[in-house]
């Protein structure tokens, strides 16, 4: 059905797609037809950039004095710390402090390869600013690591300083086993960045990128021999 | 990296996607009354657009990683956000808008709203204004209350082909005007 699914069918739902009124299979349906199509998916960008374009205009309003120190809290209890528990759960997203770690170690080291497993240091309770800091660091982009049926399996993180590097943590991969490492930049050019052993879902992999600029990197894939691939694309810009 | 004066709103979702607690407070900060704003403007003064607001900042929090720059600011984002949690309040309550000509006035206000007040936001207001009311109307139950062409037609009566045009016509009209000057 999907397949089958035109610019007919996709003109028949797009306002309602452009506006945000269309949910579930209707929007999926047209974003999918959208993705290969470039007269749809240029009209429904054109379409959605106006509706989208009035949202800012609503009149600002104060929202109670507590507001922000509410929000905070729940953002704060929104993850729990790390436990010894934990490293029997490793299917489990790792918390934030994991990543401080691992950035962490990966700046200390400065250089060469790294191999680092999530949950395995408890230790390291800094800050990842602190990261940024002692590497010189001008900024750092994060992303999402996506399985090929879109659900994301980890983050990536990139780092632009001396050196740079990247960082990705795989926490729930489809398929355990050795994936090799590939970064593309926008320029075109690919870099092989190396391995990631994928265990229980399971893997980390630091590595400095060389002269390659960490704002440049476009994409960075993951894929092993029986051909599952693993996606790890960033929010941008980097931060200034 | 979250402690300049002028850190972007790009570098503040960085930061949050890394797990920085102290940018995501300075986005707090600085997208509230946008995010509030929009609550109360969808759903009405109720607790539930504090709680629409609160759940805004959650999610982006947790999906800060997936921003796409190309879709759009991050404010577009986030506000984007904020309509959609708005708009499902709205169909739990199943009511049907009474009255988007307030809303609409309220958009097409010159209003204050800061150093924010960018040319195309002013445009924008003005045209709002300026394209036959019809159609404002249509744009704003569909961009703000969630409504689709077809549940505009139910609403106001009209066969789904007049409703489709009117939202398409209005929105294709703002474009123009937004188009017409060089930014
Ligand atoms: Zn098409």
């Amino acid at each position: 059905m999907v397949e089958r699914f035109g610019c007919d069918d996709a003109a028949d739902l797009l306002l309602d797609v452009a506006t945000g009124a269309a949910t579930g299979a209707d929007r999926d349906q047209v974003l999918q037809h959208a993705d290969s199509c470039v007269i749809c998916r240029t009209e429904l960008a054109d379409l959605a950039a106006v509706a989208d374009g009035l949202l800012p205009l609503v009149p600002h309003r104060e929202p109670p004095a507590d507001f922000t120190e509410y929000v905070l809290d729940r953002i704060a209890s929104s993850e729990r710390p790390m436990s010894l528990v934990d490293e029997r759960r490793r299917r489990r997203a790792p918390r934030v402090l994991a990543y401080a770690a691992a950035l962490l170690l990966v700046a200390a080291l400065g250089g060469g390869l790294v191999w680092w497993r999530t949950g395995t240091d408890r230790s390291v309770a800094a800050d990842y600013r602190g990261a940024l800091t002692a590497g010189n660091g001008k900024y750092i982009r994060a992303g999402q690591v996506l399985s090929e049926d879109g659900v994301q399996v980890g983050r990536v993180f990139a780092y632009q300083g001396d050196p740079s590097w990247l960082l990705l943590t795989v926490t729930s991969a489809p398929r355990d086993g050795t994936y090799s490492v590939h970064m593309y930049t926008k320029a075109g050019s690919q870099k092989d960045v190396g391995q990631c052993v994928v265990v229980d879902g399971a893997c980390t992999l630091g590595v400095t990128i060389g002269d390659v600029n960490a704002g440049e990197i476009r994409v960075v894939r993951l894929e092993c021999p029986v051909g599952t691939r693993l996606t790890a694309s960033f929010a941008e810009p980097p931060a200034r | 990296m979250v402690t300049g004066v002028e850190v972007s709103d790009e570098a503040l979702l960085a930061g949050m996607a890394a797990g920085d607690q102290e940018a995501a407070g300075v986005f707090v900060r600085r997208f509230k009354a946008r995010v509030y704003g929009l609550a109360i403007a969808i759903v009405g003064l109720s607790t539930e657009a504090e709680e629409i607001a609160q759940d805004t900042f959650l999610r982006a929090w947790r999906y800060a990683g997936a921003y796409d720059p190309r879709r759009g600011s991050v404010a577009t984002w986030l506000l984007t956000i904020t309509r959609n949690a708005s708009v499902d309040v709205l169909r739990i309550r199943r009511e049907v808008p009474v009255d988007p000509g307030s809303l609409l006035a309220a958009l097409s206000l010159s209003y204050d709203g800061g150093t924010e007040q960018l040319a195309d936001a002013l445009r924008l207001r003005s045209a709002l204004a300026e394209i036959p009311r019809e159609q404002a109307t249509s744009v704003v139950l569909s961009v703000f209350f969630g409504l689709t062409a077809a549940e505009i037609a139910s609403r106001d009566g009209i066969p789904l082909g007049t409703a489709k045009t009117r939202i398409r016509s209005g929105l294709l009209r703002l474009r123009d005007k937004l188009g017409v000057t060089d930014g």
